[in-house]
């Protein structure tokens, strides 16, 4: 079933349109939950929250690409899901991730401005727009959808690295990005 | 910055960005390298990418060939015969799903040794794997760059990419060559189809520099460009690249810490 079709399910309120959505990206939900939360109870729970966002959601979004908005629905349930349980734990392989690219990003002043949402967008989409399509792919991949160098390396068939010195460079070019719209003391 | 603000960037990347991500497999034969066969994996250091764009050339008194041109951390080689860019390109679809492979090693009356098909959304590759060129090009419909390459071949794929009507979309070949301490490679690729070709290629390179150009044996002109590759931190030398197309045909030479009197050896076998 296409993912039209599948939408169309969403739209006449027919709960084929959850089996439907499970047996074409269900598994994708699940490994993108499990390399936030690491624990299958747990995805077993993010993939049935971003079910039910979904139901509450379309209608009225009707979203293309389809795959993508459930990506960042069970992202964002994982995160919060992985926040709620480890609160100040810190022993993952989201926030080794995420520990890489903050120590690159950090800057000398300890008073940092926090981004809302509609900056953070403005931002993050000028500079992927300014990568060339591997970078900006190594770039979610690795930081996005938390997968290992090796997961990556097997994936594309590229050396590790060659994924880690265009990691390096791009995590560079993202400094640089934020120096100079203001957002990062170097 | 906090990582809350990160985690605010990376909850705000476009759909767009992700689809891409979803979608992006490498399409290009380096990946299908089989690792269990012990090749290296090698074509360019660089990605290879197909382009839309216009072609501009330089006369060469033995075969016109296009030349290629350097952006910030690019090498863009056009084609000559690149004429219809409003033609609609097939529709390439790249599964989600693990692609499936079918694997077979040739028998005694084979000439190749491996032989492999990988199912992707709705195109395959087949490619023929050989240790011996003139084995690989009795049976390779492209065109014989060498009647003997300089050092010693290690190994030669040959591949083809079909649409899922089993229309030929494009032709590559692979080939790796053991030169006295080092080793040269390079992919020869052709588009069969004129009327829905590409406009060129690119590879992705560090910082490229040193721009010259030689003119081999045939009277043939050839632009060498240095580039100096890392691994990591770990500094692997200078490599030289070669890029040239002529009637939908391109060439990527990658030359591994080769000085210009060998990479020249290399250009005079050239016999196309």
């Amino acid at each position: 079933m296409n993912d039209d079709q599948i939408l169309d399910l969403f739209f006449d309120r027919s709960e084929q349109a959850i089996s439907e959505t499970s047996a074409k990206y269900g598994k994708l939900a699940r490994t993108v939950a499990f390399r936030i939360v690491r624990n299958e109870e747990d995805v077993d729970e993010c993939e049935s929250d971003t079910y039910l966002a979904l139901w509450n959601t379309i209608p009225p979004q009707r979203p293309d690409p389809f795959v993508a908005y459930i990506c960042k629905l069970v992202r964002n349930i994982s995160v919060n899901r992985y926040k709620y349980n480890t609160a100040e734990k810190r022993n993952n392989l989201y926030d080794i991730s995420l520990d890489e690219l903050e120590g690159c990003l950090r800057g000398s002043s300890d008073v940092e401005k926090e981004l809302d949402a509609k900056e953070a967008q403005k931002i993050i989409n000028t500079f992927l727009k300014g990568l060339n399509r591997t970078d900006s792919v190594l770039f979610l991949k690795r930081y996005w959808f938390n997968m290992s160098i090796d997961e990556i390396a097997s994936e594309t068939g590229f050396t590790k690295n060659y994924i880690n010195v265009h990691l390096h460079r791009t995590k560079e070019r993202l400094k640089s990005f934020l120096t100079k719209e203001g957002y990062y003391e170097g | 910055m906090k990582d809350k603000n990160i985690e605010k960037l990376l909850s705000a990347v476009d759909d767009t960005y992700i689809n891409e991500t979803l979608e992006y497999r490498k399409r290009s034969n380096v990946s299908d390298l089989p690792v269990s066969a012990g090749l290296g994996i090698k074509i360019a250091a660089g990605v290879l990418a197909i382009l839309a764009v216009g072609a501009i050339t330089v006369y060469a008194a033995g075969k016109l060939l296009s030349k290629p041109e350097i952006e910030e951390h690019k090498i863009i080689i056009h084609n000559l015969d690149y004429r219809n860019p409003d033609t609609p390109k097939y529709d390439w679809h790249i599964t989600k799903d693990d692609p499936v492979s079918e694997e077979v090693e040739g028998g005694e009356n084979d000439k190749w040794f491996l032989k492999k098909t990988t199912y992707y959304g709705n195109y395959r590759i087949v490619y023929y794997v050989y240790d011996d060129y003139d084995k690989a090009m009795s049976e390779c419909t492209l065109d014989r760059w060498f009647k003997v390459h300089p050092g010693k071949l290690k190994s030669f794929l040959w591949q083809t990419e079909l649409d899922d009507s089993d229309k030929i979309r494009s032709y590559a070949a692979t080939a790796i060559v053991e030169y006295e301490d080092t080793e040269y490679y390079y992919s020869e690729h052709y588009y069969p189809d004129k009327d829905d070709d590409y406009g060129g290629l690119q590879i992705e390179v560090n910082d490229p520099y040193n721009e010259r150009t030689y003119t081999n044996k045939n009277g043939t002109e050839f632009v060498i460009i240095d580039d100096e590759e890392y691994w990591g931190d770990t500094y692997m030398g200078v490599y030289s690249y070669v890029m040239f197309s002529y009637d939908s045909y391109y060439g990527i030479f990658t030359f591994e810490n080769m000085t210009d009197e060998q990479i020249h050896e290399v250009l005079d076998a050239l016999v196309f």
